[in-house]
């Protein structure tokens, strides 16, 4: 960030220079310690049997020079292609993602090189450097109307499209809201100082050598009549200027001001924004100076902490992204961790991977938002930040988030920030289970018949199951032919195993069914049989009687889901899940 | 009739094998299904909550009509669920009515005169053993093959209308159509212990073991599966990582003491499309 000495006063820059400083110094530490995290990742993203802040050693160590080689023209067409081009964008077929993106991305690093760090950049490289010289002033503009055109498209994207508006949160707002306000204070500030007095007395006093008061009227009316610019009422003379006045003030004009000054109408936005802003306008300079610098030093302060840290992430995770993701994530390498905790940092949130999840429909029928990617992908990163100190309701969300996911790579496929999201899951699955929530399924077999009375007795039937209210179960007729032959039970395939422990079939499918002709159906629901049935319909197939008996199955596991369900939404689960712990098996 | 390709969510990663090579059969016999963007046929979350596993076959469906398709699917799951789906749908109004509610916004409509067919259908009904038996350039002479049914296309037989539940011969005549020698052997119809996979692994490999030990004792040479968690399951391509509790306790899972085939690789190979692994070979008959 340069702010030019001789256009601020003194107390401006000794402050500034203070928060600068302070800025840059919480950018600098909160990077490192992120990266810190990428080094050293979380042992929830381990490769079993190998310590995860090993990862970088096994990368570097894995690497041959040979390796190193091979692999260079592959980076640097990434680097080219999808780093700086951001061609990963446009390869899944969004132009207008792409237009967003590119747009922010080609904006900003214009802003930042050519304008935040002009003595760095632009000063050196470009001989006779004045930024209100075109083409930089012309630049400039630019640079900020493709950021204000992005963040147009952004906006509109996760307002009016139904799939980005469902896994947009706060952070996606609060960040483009940051952004907009350094642009429009940019803007601002540039309009407002093409109308202040103050900057044109300034200026004149700098580069106008001795000027009396018709010069500097008629340098005003050149500068009005020729440029369009809009100078406080008071200023210039009343009534038409003459053609002498004009002619003296061009004169004036091109021998002291256009060789280190544009005409201002090159700045396509702050001009016109300028006479919006005459005359009350030009007293803003300095609230407005102040505003874009903080702007701009909060964004910098914030950068390693939100979502703009993705400045650096993404592009680390695409270059540490294998070439075959499936194979990775089906036999993670000992780097695993490493590209793991890039990964994790990496998401953008931009929902891509949401909208193409194959298990959307579930979302939207269970209402759990950890089966979306994007949301899945948060609690993880809670998760590996804390190592496992979720509390129980988020960790059962993410355990079920988890296991309805179907393993089908299409969000792998489909990131835009190339995070192996398959691998991910595999962990997030493997991860749920070690902090004791398994699929919810292998929690619910655990619970005893007095947990079932209980959660039938207190918990409410939820909306969202009502759909699937049991119809079999309710049914009197679904019973009324059983005989209690047990064919269902003999050629149940669970019944023919060798060396099966009885436990596991405590009951068999005809005693399970007159359970429930009984009315005993939450009995039936802590039946180990129950979750033991592999849903072959066998039993359905060969009654004689017609009895749909897996279909009863199939509902009553149903049952015993909205159940816990139900109670989870009416706060009736403990921390140890839906029971106490001296009242059932633990979950 | 015009198909959509319903590969299934387990397909990409953990077989593509059997979706890659189920299509080149398929093109070499003048199918050529359209490779459309599915959801999840709804199967996996049908004993969490029927709402969502008809929601989510009704989506895929609507999604296929849209196109004006109709699915074909290698999946044996997925085509007994998305069966069972249309079946459920015409007899609860109810859910009829929750599932369009929820396909609305995203201006999908539930298709209900689609079909859904099954990769065996498509082989038998559209193609027919005469149209394969004149592809097949390299018929597997003399190998043995023990047909698995996978139940979730057979059972219950109202609703998937595949073959005959208790008897079906479908899957044989393709094998033998090829070339093979289909083997009668008693767990035929049997489950593969898929479903309890993750959830009960020990009853889950002791189904599996059972299958295997069967299909030897019949003298087969190869299992042969159409379906993709019948594969996963029988074939242990599964990879452990599924199961993370065996991979956990066990390490990998041991391989299976049979080949274990999906259609597909074994009717390519007959077409001459890629030759017979080693594995499938005709074993010598010890007598």
């Amino acid at each position: 960030m340069t702010v030019r000495a001789d256009h601020f006063p003194g107390a401006f820059m000794s402050l500034f220079s203070a928060i600068l400083w302070a800025c840059l110094a919480v950018c600098l530490c909160g990077a490192a310690w992120r990266m810190a995290r990428w080094l050293a990742p979380d042992r929830s993203l381990a490769v079993p049997g190998l310590p995860p802040s090993a990862a970088l050693r096994y990368l570097a160590r894995s690497l041959s020079w040979r390796d190193a080689l091979a692999a260079a023209p592959r980076l640097a067409k990434a680097f080219f292609i999808d780093i700086l081009l951001q061609g990963h964008l446009l390869r899944k077929g969004s132009l207008w993602r792409w237009l967003m993106h590119f747009t922010l991305f080609a904006g900003f690093s214009g802003l930042v090189f050519f304008h935040a760090l002009e003595s760095f950049v632009s000063r050196p490289l470009f001989a006779g450097y004045e930024p209100t010289l075109d083409p930089w002033q012309f630049l400039r503009n630019a640079f900020g109307a493709m950021v204000a055109c992005g963040l147009c498209i952004a906006l509109c994207r996760r307002i009016f499209l139904r799939d980005m508006r469902r896994t947009s949160r706060f952070e996606d707002f609060f960040t483009l809201g940051v952004i907009s306000c350094l642009i429009a204070s940019g803007f601002c500030l540039e309009a407002a100082k093409i109308v202040s007095p103050a900057a044109f007395e300034r200026m004149t006093a700098d580069y106008l050598p001795a000027p009396d008061a018709d010069d500097l009227t008629a340098l005003r009316v050149y500068w009005a009549a020729a440029y369009g610019m809009a100078f406080p009422v008071q200023t210039p003379p009343p009534g038409p200027a003459s053609p002498e006045v004009y002619e003296k003030g061009r004169d004036i004009a091109e021998m002291s001001c256009i060789p280190c000054h544009s005409p201002p109408r090159s700045a396509f936005v702050s001009a016109p924004l300028s006479r919006l802003f005459a005359p009350a306008g030009a007293g803003l300079v300095d609230g407005l100076r102040w505003l874009h610098v903080l702007v701009c030093l909060f964004a910098l302060a914030w950068l390693p902490f939100g979502k703009l840290f993705h400045i650096l992430s993404t592009p680390a995770g695409i270059l540490l992204r294998g070439l075959d993701p499936g194979r990775d994530a089906a036999a993670p390498p000992a780097a695993a961790p490493l590209s793991r905790a890039v990964g994790l940092d990496a998401c953008t949130n931009c929902g891509v991977c949401s909208r193409h999840c194959s298990v959307l429909p579930a979302y939207l029928a269970l209402g759990t938002a950890e089966i979306l990617p994007s949301e899945k992908l948060a609690s993880m990163r809670r998760l590996a930040g804390k190592s496992g100190r979720l509390t129980p309701a988020a960790l059962a969300a993410f355990s079920e988030g988890g296991f309805v996911c179907t393993e089908c790579m299409r969000c792998t496929v489909v990131c835009p920030s190339r995070i192996n999201l398959q691998d991910l899951w595999l962990v997030s699955k493997r991860e749920a289970a070690r902090l004791g929530y398994p699929e919810l399924a292998v929690r619910l077999r655990t619970l005893g018949p007095d947990v079932w009375e209980r959660l039938a007795r207190t918990g409410t039937r939820a909306k969202r199951t009502l759909a699937a209210s049991p119809s079999l179960l309710d049914n009197p007729e679904t019973f009324a032919h059983c005989v209690q032959c047990s064919v269902c039970t003999g050629v149940c395939p669970i019944f023919r195993l060798p060396d099966i422990p009885a436990t596991e079939i405590d009951v068999s499918p005809h005693q399970l069914m007159n359970l429930v002709r009984m009315g005993l159906a939450d009995t039936a629901l802590s039946a180990n049989f129950l979750w033991n049935c592999t849903t072959c319909y066998k039993c359905q197939e060969h009654c004689p009687q017609g009895v749909r008996v897996a279909d009863v199955l199939y509902e009553l596991r149903n049952l015993a889901h909205a159940r816990v369900e139900a109670a989870a939404r009416d706060g009736l689960l403990d921390d140890a899940g839906p029971v106490a712990a001296d009242s059932g098996g633990r979950p | 009739m015009s198909y959509a390709w319903f590969p299934g969510c387990r397909i990409p990663f953990h077989l593509p094998d059997y979706g890659r090579e189920s299509l080149a059969v398929l093109a070499a016999l003048g199918v050529r299904p359209a490779e459309t963007e599915f959801n999840c046929c709804g199967y996996p979350v049908r004993h969490q909550s029927l709402f969502a596993s008809a929601l989510s076959a009704a989506r895929a469906m609507a999604v296929a009509g849209r196109a004006g398709l109709d699915i074909l699917t290698p999946c044996k799951c997925c085509f007994g669920h998305l069966r069972f789906a249309q079946t459920v749908l015409a007899e609860r109004p109810d859910l009829m009515a929750a599932v369009a509610d929820a396909l609305r916004p995203e201006g999908l409509r539930y298709v209900p005169e689609l079909t859904v067919t099954h990769l065996l259908q498509v082989l038998d009904r559209d193609i027919g053993s005469t149209a394969l038996r004149a592809a097949v350039s390299a018929p597997m002479a003399g190998l043995r093959v023990a047909a698995h049914y996978g139940c979730h296309a057979l059972r219950p037989s109202q609703t998937t209308r595949f073959d005959d539940p208790q008897a079906p011969t479908i899957f044989e005549d393709l094998l033998a159509a090829a070339g093979g020698v289909p083997v009668s052997w008693t767990l035929r119809l049997e489950c593969c212990g898929q479903p309890l996979a993750g959830k009960n692994d020990r009853l889950s490999l002791a189904l599996a073991a059972s299958k295997h030990e069967s299909a030897l004792q019949a003298g087969a040479d190869v299992l042969v599966t159409a379906c993709t968690y019948c594969q996963m399951q029988l074939g242990a391509a599964a990879l452990s990582c599924a199961l993370p509790s065996v991979q956990a306790a066990s390490g990998p899972r041991p391989g299976p003491p049979i080949a274990v085939v999906h259609v597909s690789r074994l009717l390519g190979a007959a077409m001459g499309l890629w030759p017979l692994g080693a594995m499938t070979a005709p074993r010598p008959d010890t007598g």
